[in-house]
């Protein structure tokens, strides 16, 4: 049997030997099947005391369990006046297998027993002390003395007469009670008594015989125990008394076995055996050296434990050393294994005592402060207490900093450490003292006691200080030693739980000393050790594990075992699972896995390991299920989706959801917290992975709804949410924090858009999706939508905020896979990031309107309400046609309509819009308000406004024969600045005519043809040609409010129109001429009717005439002649007549002001209307706009001068013929009156006679023809205004023929500007009046024409 | 070698193209060297994990800053730092007589008001490094007369 | 056939502030074991293994500062922190670069010819595979922090693991 020296020095990491299970046995051998993983060092000096219940249950048994627990340490003083300080450890039970071990490890025998009863009569007495006795002889071979306490009904004693039985005990327990100082003197003499061999059977072994005591109530017969009886409810006082007494009793027996083993002949020894190693010894033989030398090194081991045991730590380490040396030689390496291990336990309590749970030390004292009566049974074992409020201060540095060094209590250990003690124990008198001071006064005495306790209280630590410190290990040495042993251990299979128990006791260690890679491999070890142990042994094991890992920040390691622990508690061959605690183990190995409850945080920090992870969350799932808390698995699941989705596959998604939606079948998931028994919070984990919502986005309300501000121009209402523009305001949204530009209306719906994304392969359904609002109540109208997998759908939920003021949005809800989720935006996960949330301001509710047109004649009826937004209205309308147009206007909210205004806006420019579009405002206010439900009623008259006047339109040349055109100036006698002007031939009349003054018209008109070039200029450009039709788009934008908010903000509704135009009739051309009567014109216009059917046209209130389609006809209109009061009343600007007479001749514009005022004239007088005969439209016509030339101007105009022309007294009408014979007299007699205003001067009064041969062709030497008497040609000083001028003369015309008279009048003043030098003309003139002083010329027209004949 | 020189203008051009970019974003007068600081960053970050490849773990800070001063320096600008002092409470000045991208064009005052610029990138260097290893810090550069250089870390300690 | 798989799990920083991750950023394998379980169970002994290495590390400050260093590390400085610890299956090695990236190698603990890999070549290896990852990071499409997903590396790695077997 021997093994490389390699595995002995084999690394931290593998403690196993590579040489294993050397004597190794077939396993069936009596293993000690029964780890304790909750053993420490220092228990090895521990006495073992098993505390049962026994009977019926003790309602205050725990209450009494932990009484006992705290007298774990007493103080005796031996027979050589040495204070022991004896430990105790109690176990509620304890397999008795261990007890096999009890020789290997003294510590492992249980050596006492205490039961606590409860009995109600003579048959549960009966019961219980049997079963009192019984276990007495279950652990009969290792139990040295046991008490049993009863409680029983009765209140009197019968018990006193055990009690009194025997005397020192019973003095023992008086003198105890009654005063401290005896107490101590007291383990002294009794020390010497029971030194006395024949005092061991007494009190060590329970065949000890109690006198049966016959009360009612007698114990049975074989019944020998300590019994002491209370009644139910007896605060027991002396319990502690009664246990301290117990393990008194129990530490003598340890002293004497010590003793009498310590003198024992080395020789004769027998071999102590493990349990397991009966076989291996059978036939040895004893004799030999090596066996000898096996069985002292393995009796000096038992002896070191009993040393350690009864409390002589120093001594034992000397034991120790030597019992591993010896054994060490003989490589019996399971006892020098334990050799070691007694070695660091027994340095391990020196080093740090604080290991010795400190736990009951609070209890105590709390214990002491809330019943200070109690103080007094307590103050016997208020010795007790000092070693931890001394162990206390050493160990407070050493757990709480992990960076402190693990050597400091070595450093201790140096001679010095008895005073570093010493003080340690002063500072434990003071605060002894403090504690005390809240005592009652009857504890001063024992104050003093426990000074002089104090006084010799080192000499225990002093031992090994001063006699053999070279023994006792210092931190790295105690885990060296232990490695050492543990791989001892682990050579030898049936140690196997032996060496975990060691390796957890080493950890323990480790931890102490703040070493966490030692204490890391001591339990790393562990895992190796394969043993048969029972599923809830393995849990154990794990849970240990587990939490020593947590101890040294371990945190994986720690969280890993717990999962282990966790599928353990339900493994396949676990007779009975336990989800529950499977459940809570997984829960708690969260740190390890840095995975937090929190969702957020989780998404937030993704820290951790997600493979791992996500395992852990699906058996977290699956424990949940089972353990019967189907939320819990909900929302477990839940969270795993929505924390992990990143790092699943499309796959895992899949099954993953497919699952949520089963367990959320049997229990919906929600947005609520879920509080555990533990009292643990599982907080709501939310979906937003499902659906992925890539957008979100309130939207302004829809323009009819959206609310204007009152101010602003109605032409920037309909632009307002242009897109663009929008999308300008949105950008600067999400600048500022998610303020919304716009407004939302109180009662209002309101939408928020958004985008979703189905991630699953599979078609989901969104149920009850929300918005989650704060601010103002909001009214959200859920929304359930089935998203098709991997298709972003856009979604509108809506809602209507219930309040004015400020409405922030923050997410939405939403329920699918069976889990209600509250999504808030600043939770949303990232790629796509959102604002925190939506700020938006909600307004007082505005009025809502529906409007309702109808076209009257037509009757065509367009509804346009909110929802079909800008419906046209198709209105068609020949020109001149007019008809009305109605609207309908209803409100449609419960807000009254208070405020109401129409506008209209179109393509047209606005004074022709005003003409074709008429409303009145007035009515429309007088209609306000317009209550819920009303309606109120607005007309508009529509007209096809349109010129009539066609220039240059439709085939303008080819409607008149050239002829006519061509003699129109010599039958209107146009004006001719001078005599010579009136040219032979036409054409060059036109010549002259331009060089006349009206070369500006002419200019100005050049685009016209010849013919009526006087209509030329000035055409009205804004009006198209009536020949064609025209669109007119107009808008009717209706802005109304109403409510409180009528002030501010107001809605806009448009309304399109679309008008068109038809041409109804055009007049192509027009004249004057002079009427029979000189007041009177006659304005000749050729109407064309441009409509497809026939129209009736009236052109006079009487006459009408009838144009077939597409025909035109000349018709002449009557028309009185423009006055000139009316002239010179309406054109004031140019202050004087002859002023104005002077310019007009020469300069435009005055004649332009002169013209508008005659086509003023003419257009008002003029009124036409037409008919079409087929379908009864009726309409006007006008001739706005008509121009007129110089010519037209005079004829149009009544002229200044009236002509009284008269032949031989009579006089003459004009077109009329007059005859008379050659020779024949004439006399001509000519009169004028001027009607100016103010008289004329320079009047110049000419009368010419001429043939006309009627070829173009005038000769105006007549010498011979004709004589005249009389002159024919005065100049009249002054005319004066509304007087009359007569001139006469005679005439003989000579010889036949066609003879026609001139007859005219010029004013020569004042003189003016230079006329353009007529020297184109090739005929001479006759009459050079006032040369170049012509100014204006009227003439009789039409000349007087006479024909001559024999 | 052509290859310094090469590093020396794509450098150069880098600050001129940041300095082009802050000017086209409106900033007034003032010059962005963020983003070259961040481009000194990245690239210290990723190259320090090739530098210390070969090093032993470092003992503490001193110990990460002499690395810095010696081998980092060497790697990029082919020298070592001049002088490392620190008052042991994580403030470390290095100092380099010749700093590479200042021996350029000048010495003495000329440029003087321009030098920051020059320094932006090895400060984002230095920073980044350090932040690789795990120690966070605010570099400063300070040039009085140049060519020489002083940075500044001051260590983060949180 | 012997089923040697190597893990690296890298423990990452953000760039702006240093803030841990722990979380892997490159896992790979190779062996004839690739079944899910087997592959879980092996990222619970790396996930594990950080608790000793981050340990180690701290030690290591500790000892060097901490007066008595009686630790069985050879040299505390070195990037190359040996055998963290070993299951009857698996070893598990460690590796910390200056950056604070952990290497963690998972061999089965049996090889074929049965004796255990040698330490210098687990050293070798680590060090290479510091080597890759030095160019992986220099790597433009690679995110500090972020997984490693270059395809390069992968096959670089799994070269390497081939090579050391």
């Amino acid at each position: 049997m021997s093994f490389t020296p390699r595995s002995l020095a084999t690394n931290v990491i593998s403690m196993r030997s590579s040489v294993s299970y050397i004597l190794s046995h077939a396993p069936g051998e009596s293993v000690m099947s029964h780890p304790d993983y909750g053993q420490h060092a220092q228990h090895h000096a521990c006495l073992l005391v098993l505390v049962k219940g026994i009977g019926g249950m003790l309602k205050n048994f725990n209450k009494l369990w932990e009484r006992i627990q705290k007298v774990n340490n007493i103080k005796v003083t031996d027979s050589s006046g040495q204070v022991r300080d004896i430990w105790v450890r109690y176990v509620r039970d304890y397999p008795v297998e261990n007890n096999d071990w009890g020789d290997f490890q003294t510590h492992r025998r249980l050596l006492g027993l205490i039961t606590l009863s409860k009995f109600t009569n003579q048959i549960e007495l009966n019961e219980v002390c049997r079963v009192h006795e019984s276990l007495k002889v279950k652990y009969t071979n290792t139990l040295y003395d046991s008490r049993a306490f009863m409680f029983g009904p009765i209140s009197k004693k019968p018990e006193q007469e055990p009690e009194t039985y025997s005397i020192f005990e019973d003095d023992k327990t008086s003198k105890e009670s009654s005063s401290l100082g005896e107490k101590f003197s007291l383990p002294s003499d009794q020390a010497d008594s029971l030194s006395s061999a024949e005092s061991y059977p007494h009190s060590s072994s329970s065949t000890t015989s109690l006198p049966i005591q016959e009360e009612n109530y007698t114990t049975p017969s074989n019944f020998k125990t300590h019994a002491m009886f209370y009644s139910e409810n007896d605060p027991v006082t002396d319990l502690e008394q009664n246990v301290a007494d117990l393990i008194n009793s129990l530490f003598w027996v340890v002293e004497s076995k010590r003793l009498e083993r310590s003198r024992e002949k080395i020789e004769k020894v027998s071999l102590l055996l493990a349990p397991f190693e009966k076989k291996d010894f059978v036939g040895l033989d004893m004799e030999s050296r090596n066996n000898k030398k096996r069985c002292m090194g393995r009796v000096t081991k038992n002896l070191a434990d009993l040393t350690l045991q009864s409390g002589l730590i120093a001594d034992s380490l000397n034991l120790y050393h030597n019992a591993a040396e010896i054994l060490k030689a003989v490589n019996d390496w399971l006892w020098l294994a334990a050799a070691k291990e007694g070695l660091c336990a027994a340095s391990a309590i020196l080093l740090y005592p604080n290991l010795r749970n400190p736990t009951p030390l609070q209890r105590n004292a709390s214990l002491q402060e809330s019943s200070p009566n109690k103080t007094k049974p307590l103050s016997l074992f208020q010795p007790n207490i000092d070693p931890f409020k001394k162990y206390k201060l050493p160990s407070s540095p050493l757990r709480s900093s992990k960076t402190s060094s693990p050597v400091n209590p070595p450093s201790e250990l140096t001679p010095s450490s008895s005073e570093s003690l010493e003080t340690s124990s002063r500072q434990s008198e003071t605060d002894n003292a403090d504690t005390e001071s809240l005592a009652s006064s009857s504890d001063i005495e024992y104050q003093s006691q426990k000074s002089f306790y104090m006084s010799d209280h080192p000499s225990i630590p002093r031992q090994p200080s001063q006699i053999n410190n070279q023994y006792l290990l210092n931190g790295e040495e105690i885990a060296e030693k232990y490695r050492k042993a543990i791989i001892h251990y682990s050579k030898y299979q049936n140690a196997g739980i032996i060496e975990t128990e060691a390796c957890f006791k080493a950890a323990r260690i480790a931890v102490e000393q703040n070493n966490s890679l030692h204490a890391s491999s001591f339990l790393q070890n562990v895992i190796f050790i394969n043993l048969t142990l029972s599923e809830q042994e393995k849990i154990q094991r794990f849970d240990t594990l587990a939490e020593l890992y947590k101890e040294i920040g371990f945190l994986r390691k720690a969280a890993f075992c717990q999962r282990l622990a966790a599928t353990r508690q339900v493994s396949p061959n676990n007779p009975n699972p336990d989800w529950q605690r499977c459940y809570y183990l997984m829960l708690h190995s969260f740190p390890g896995h840095r995975l937090s409850l929190d969702p957020n945080y989780v998404i937030q920090h993704q820290v951790g390991w997600p493979a791992l992870q996500i395992q852990l969350l699906q058996e977290l799932v699956v424990a949940a299920r089972r353990m019967g808390h189907p939320a819990l698995a909900t929302r477990h699941m839940t969270f795993l989706l929505q924390t992990m989705w990143p790092h699943l596959s499309r796959q895992e998604h899949r099954d993953l959801a497919i699952q949520l939606q089963a367990l959320s079948a049997q229990c919906e998931g929600g947005p609520v917290p879920l509080v555990l028994e533990t009292g643990e919070v599982i907080p709501p984990a939310n979906l937003t992975h499902v659906p992925r919502c890539s957008a979100f986005l309130p939207r302004p309300p829809p323009s009819p709804r959206a609310p204007h501000m009152l101010k602003c121009k109605p032409q920037q209402g309909p632009f307002i949410f242009t897109p663009i523009h929008f999308g300008s305001l949105e950008r600067k949204a999400r600048k500022d924090e998610g303020k919304m530009e716009y407004l939302w209306v109180e009662d209002d719906i309101c939408e928020v858009q958004m985008k979703l994304t189905n991630p699953l392969p599979f078609e989901l359904k969104v149920s009850n999706m929300r918005l989650l609002t704060s601010g103002v109540v909001f009214e959200s109208i859920p929304e359930t939508i089935i998203l098709p997998p991997d298709s972003p759908t856009t979604v509108n939920l809506h809602g209507t905020p219930k309040e004015v003021g400020e409405l922030q949005v923050l997410g939405y809800s939403t329920h699918t896979l069976g889990v209600k989720s509250n999504c808030r935006l600043k939770n949303m996960p990232t790629p796509n990031k959102f604002l925190p949330s939506y700020t938006i301001e909600v307004i007082p509710s505005l009025p809502t309107i529906t409007i309702e047109t109808s076209v009257a004649p037509s009757g065509s009826v367009s509804l346009s309400s909110l929802e079909n937004v800008g419906s046209t209205t198709n209105i068609t309308l020949y020109n001149g046609e007019s008809t009305e147009c109605t609207m309908r206007i209803t409100n449609t909210s419960n807000v009254p309509i208070e405020y109401l205004d129409i506008a209209i806006q179109s393509n047209m420019d606005s004074q022709l819009q005003s003409k074709v579009f008429q409303l009145s405002n007035e009515d429309i206010q007088a209609q306000l308000p317009i209550p819920p439900n009303e309606s109120a009623t607005v007309t508009m008259k529509l007209y096809g406004e349109a010129d009539f006047l066609d220039l240059g339109g439709v085939g303008g040349e080819n409607l008149f024969p050239n002829s006519l055109t061509s003699n129109y100036p010599s039958r209107v006698g146009s004006p001719v600045p001078n005599v010579q002007s009136s040219l032979p031939t036409q054409s060059s009349n036109a010549q002259t005519s331009l060089s006349s003054g009206l070369i500006p018209n002419r200019t100005s008109g050049s685009f016209r043809s010849s013919n009526s070039h006087t209509t030329s200029w000035s055409a009205p450009i804004s009006v198209m040609p009536p020949s064609r039709g025209r669109q007119v788009e107009a808008q009717v934008i209706i802005r109304y409010s109403g409510g409180s908010g009528k002030e501010v903000h107001c809605r806009q509704s448009t309304l399109q129109i679309n008008l068109e135009l038809l041409p109804s009739m055009s007049i192509t051309h027009w004249d004057v001429l002079p009427a029979e009567i000189p007041s009177q014109l006659y304005l000749v216009l050729d109407v064309t009717n441009l409509t497809s059917e026939e129209m009736d046209f009236h052109y006079t209130p009487s006459k009408h005439i009838l144009i077939e389609s597409k025909e035109s006809c000349r018709v002449p209109v009557p028309l009185d002649r423009c006055p000139f009061n009316l002239t010179s009343r309406t054109n004031e600007e140019s202050n004087s007549e002859d002023m104005l007479e002077c310019k007009s001749t020469v300069t435009g514009s005055s004649v332009t002001s002169v013209e508008e005022l005659c086509s003023a004239h003419v257009t008002e007088h003029v009124s036409l209307s037409w008919q079409l005969l087929h379908s009864e439209t009726r309409g006007k016509a006008s001739v706005k706009g008509i121009t007129l030339s110089q010519a037209m101007i005079d004829i149009v105009r009544m002229s200044p001068l009236n002509w009284e022309v008269s032949v031989n007294k009579q006089c003459i009408k004009p077109q009329e013929e007059l005859n008379c014979t050659a020779g024949e007299c004439l006399s001509l007699g000519v009169g004028v009156w001027n009607h100016l205003r103010r008289p004329l001067r320079q009047l110049c009064l000419s009368v010419q006679f001429y043939q006309d041969y009627n070829n173009g062709v005038h000769t105006y030497k007549l010498d011979n023809r004709l004589a005249t008497a009389g002159n024919n040609k005065i100049v009249l000083a002054s005319l004066p205004e509304s007087s009359k001028a007569y001139h006469e003369c005679t005439v003989v015309f000579l010889t036949p023929g066609e003879y026609k008279i001139d007859i005219q009048c010029s004013t020569t003043e004042p003189v003016l500007e230079d006329i353009p030098v007529i020297g184109d003309t090739d005929h001479p003139s006759i009459i050079q009046p006032c040369p170049g002083e012509v100014s204006h010329v009227w003439r009789f027209i039409p000349p007087v024409a006479i024909s001559v004949t024999d | 070698m052509a290859d310094d020189i090469l590093f020396d203008l794509l450098h150069s051009e880098i600050i001129n193209y940041a300095l082009e970019q802050s000017k086209e974003n409106g900033n007034k007068k003032e010059v962005d060297l963020s983003i070259v600081e961040y481009i000194g960053f990245a690239a210290g970050y990723k190259i320090m994990e090739r530098l210390t490849r070969e090093w032993p773990r470092f003992k503490d800070e001193l110990d990460t800053m002499k690395f810095i001063c010696t081998d980092f320096w060497t790697c990029i600008y082919k020298k070592q730092i001049d002088n490392l002092r620190t008052n042991h409470q994580g403030v470390y000045v290095l100092q380099d007589n010749g700093f590479r991208f200042l021996t350029n064009f000048s010495n003495g005052h000329q440029y003087l008001e321009f030098a920051p610029r020059f320094v932006a990138y090895t400060c984002g260097l230095i920073r980044g490094g350090l932040a690789n290893l795990c120690i966070n810090s605010v570099v400063t550069a300070e040039v009085q007369s140049m060519p020489s250089c002083k940075f500044h870390i001051h260590v983060q300690r949180t | 056939m012997t089923t040697r798989s190597w893990w690296r799990h890298g423990e990452s920083y953000r760039m702006s502030r240093l803030r841990t991750k722990n979380s892997p950023l490159y896992i790979g394998g190779i062996g004839n074991d690739t079944n899910t379980d087997n592959e879980l169970s092996r990222q619970w002994l790396v996930h594990t293994a950080l608790d000793a290495l981050e340990e180690r590390l701290a030690s290591n400050n500790s000892n060097t500062t901490g007066a008595n260093t009686n630790n069985t590390r050879t040299d505390l400085r070195d990037l190359y922190l040996g055998l963290l610890y070993s299951t009857d299956t698996h070893k598990i090695y460690g590796y910390v670069t200056n950056t604070r990236i952990k290497l963690v190698l998972v061999t089965s603990s049996t090889s074929p010819s049965g004796s255990n890999i040698r330490d210098a070549e687990v050293r070798t290896a680590l060090r290479r595979l510091h080597a890759l990852y030095a160019d992986a990071i220099c790597n433009p499409f690679h995110l500090p922090g972020d997984q490693i997903t270059s395809l390069k590396f992968d096959k670089q790695v799994k070269n390497l693991m081939l090579n050391n077997v």
